[in-house]
């Protein structure tokens, strides 16, 4: 059996922290690996050891696998926890870790390749009596066949491209007398993107919600679900907002998601923490959508409702044990929101600086996962979540208004963040109510913009105050205290573009 | 002293005058009524008297900007040059195209005299995984490129100098 006494992380930020806490409540060692540009970063400082790996970009260092494996053989390490992100749903990475006499904490190369290429994993998930999105294959660009498939089907269906990606080739059709029109422009528009016109229909979704099933398996056989997370709070694909359970799913219909997410598992004969997601309509259908063959960004929901540090569950797998349960008892609900440095008043734009004040927010039932401290630097090189605050309650809406006073308390100052944008959000009366989809931000938060505040007026008048040149200062004549210190200030004046040609 | 100051308060111009001493202020805000003000400093720690109620901010200055939390509430500001009336230079409709955000320069898509119509890329900005394409939003004829593919741009910064046709 593998011991897993010393483990390296092969990642940054809140992710590769979390993982730590939870090695050393463990007894585990850690080693950290960092890039030029995280040397004094939160996840360097928290660990055992650290191993310098290379440049900033992530090729020349979180991704080179070379470099990773001479950190672990360097330090002793005898285990790999890859967490989510750069190299997690690697299947050569798995296997180069594998065969360097290492043990990776993670599924084995063949599920985690099986369910990264999508074709494969929807033939073995239809094979599995797993529900996947009705779909025709590749059809005759005739509008006749089309409006013979799409009566099976039922409407609204959606025209995509074989070789597809990004929305090219892509048509809605409602009624059987747009599909003309519709066939000839996805096929010439697939033709142009892709050099590929091939075109088949696959039912569309209205508004679905994104319901996903955690899961997790041990090597004795035994493959278990935690339960389900609701994700639909999504900007350009991306979840800002998560939580356990789902306000669609009861009794019935988590019974039949979990049994399928089991089903998905068992038929890559998965081994440790994945998650499965599904699209969930309307009339409570829900469809296959992808395996996650790691860890989630959102993995706190499902520890707050199960009691269980997945970590730990994850490391006890990898050691060759069995889980330390065998069913859950989820009690309660609990909400995640990721805090990125992005600007939602202007698109979302990626939002750098230096983090000068950090309030992390706490109390009862309130959990600050977190990669970063005052004086981290948040530049452009990788992913913008900064944080995640996550909150439990007996009910949904405890969970709710304990996460809104928790975001008011989380006051980051130097970098843009998305804190309001969360704020609003949770304060919708339609989130609320739990009418959630992944179309909420699209259709309730187009045009968002920052909320004046209640001080807005007092902020307007003391950063006046704070602007004001130093003649201003010189004449205040209200003491010693005048002048506002300006650490920063040695860095001379700001000019755009300095420093490049 | 006496301070006359447009502020953008995030992104917002506010419009502030202030008079008297810093622990007895008479401070308007745009066309709101005048109120009592008074800021006693404690490095980045200030406490503020509103209307004889008190507030603690904490205020922190990061090169042209102002950062406040106040009660909960974070408000990013930044002065509004005197002599003018809008934001920063660039912007909407300029011949000075700039970067909307930091990042790296992917490529470039256009060289000086080159002719552009609306909408076509200019240059291509890479951040945090994310592509942003910086485009001509008139018809025009490149005078410069300022930036080369693999540069570093700052929020701002001049990509491409046009001259409108």
């Amino acid at each position: 059996m593998p011991a897993v006494r010393k483990v390296l992380i092969a990642n940054r930020g809140e992710i590769a922290v979390r993982i730590m806490r939870t090695c050393r409540a463990m007894g585990v060692a850690t080693v950290a690996v960092s890039s030029e540009a995280d040397t004094d970063a939160l996840h360097v400082r928290l660990a055992d050891e650290a191993v310098l790996i290379g440049p900033p970009p992530a090729r020349e260092s979180y991704l080179v696998v070379e470099k990773l494996l001479d950190a672990a053989k360097k330090t002793g390490a005898d285990a790999v926890h890859p967490g989510y992100g750069f190299l997690a749903e690697n299947a050569r990475f798995a296997a180069a870790v594998g065969d360097a006499g290492l043990t990776f904490i993670g599924p084995p190369p063949q599920a985690i390749a099986t369910m990264g290429d999508k074709v494969a994993a929807r033939t073995l998930m239809e094979k599995a009596g797993v529900p996947v999105v009705p779909a025709t294959p590749v059809l005759d660009p005739d509008p006749a066949v089309f409006a013979r498939a799409a009566e099976g089907l039922g409407f609204p269906v959606v025209i995509k491209a074989a070789a597809g990606g990004g929305g090219k080739g892509m048509r809605i059709v409602r009624r059987v007398e747009e599909l003309a029109e519709a066939v000839a422009g996805a096929s010439r528009e697939a033709t142009s993107a892709f050099g590929d016109g091939r075109i088949y229909l696959e039912r569309y979704l209205e508004r679905p919600r994104h319901v996903e099933v955690q899961v997790f398996a041990d090597t004795h056989g035994t493959v278990v679900h935690l339960g389900e997370r609701e994700c639909s709070i999504q900007r350009r694909h991306q979840k800002i907002v998560e939580e356990s359970p789902s306000p669609a799913v009861d009794a019935t219909l988590r019974a039949a998601m979990t049994d399928a997410g089991i089903r998905a598992a068992a038929a890559v004969d998965y081994v440790g923490a994945g998650t499965i997601e599904f699209l969930l309509d309307e009339q409570g259908r829900f469809y296959f959508l992808e395996m996650n063959t790691r860890l989630q960004v959102e993995h706190p929901v499902t520890e707050w409702i199960t009691g269980l540090d997945l970590v730990r569950e994850q490391i006890l797998v990898a050691r060759g044990e069995r889980l330390s349960f065998d069913a859950i008892t989820p009690r309660g609900h609990a909400m995640e929101c990721r805090l990125y440095s992005e600007d939602p008043a202007h698109g979302f734009l990626p939002a750098t600086g230096t983090v000068h004040v950090l309030g992390e927010p706490s109390g009862a039932w309130v959990r600050f996962d977190s990669g970063i401290t005052a004086g981290s630097r948040i530049g452009v090189e990788y992913d913008p979540l900064l944080a995640k605050l996550s909150t439990f309650g007996a009910t949904r809406e405890e969970a709710r208004t304990r996460m809104l006073a928790a975001l008011r308390e989380t006051v980051l100052l130097g970098v843009i963040t998305n804190r309001d944008y969360l704020a609003a959000v949770l304060a919708h009366p339609a989130f609320a109510s739990g009418a959630t989809h992944t179309e909420f931000l699209a259709e309730h938060f187009a045009g968002w913009t920052p909320p004046a505040g209640r001080h807005g007026d007092v902020a307007a008048a003391l950063a006046a105050l704070a602007l004001a040149g130093p003649a201003a200062r010189r004449d205040d004549g209200a003491g010693a205290a005048a002048a506002l210190p300006t650490p920063w200030e040695s860095l001379g004046p700001w000019r755009p573009g300095a420093g490049t040609r | 002293m006496s301070v006359r100051k447009t502020v953008l308060v995030d992104g917002a111009p506010r419009a502030v005058a202030l008079d008297g001493r810093s622990d007895a202020l008479s401070a308007r805000v745009g066309d709101g009524d005048a109120f009592d003000l008074a800021v006693a400093k404690d490095g980045a720690m200030w406490r503020v008297t509103v209307g004889g109620r008190a507030i603690a901010a904490t205020v922190v200055r990061d090169r042209d900007a102002v950062w406040i939390t106040i009660d909960g509430e974070i408000h990013r500001c930044t002065a509004v040059a005197d002599d003018r009336s809008g934001g920063a230079a660039g912007g909407a409709h300029s011949p000075e195209v700039t970067a909307p955000m930091p990042g790296k320069v992917l490529a470039v898509r256009v060289e000086a005299g080159q002719e552009v119509a609306a909408g076509d890329p200019l240059v291509v900005l890479e951040a945090m995984k994310m592509e942003t394409i910086v485009s001509a939003d008139a018809k025009a004829r490149v005078r410069e490129v300022r930036v080369a593919a693999g540069a570093m741009v700052e929020p701002g910064q001049v990509v491409v100098v046009l001259e409108y046709l």
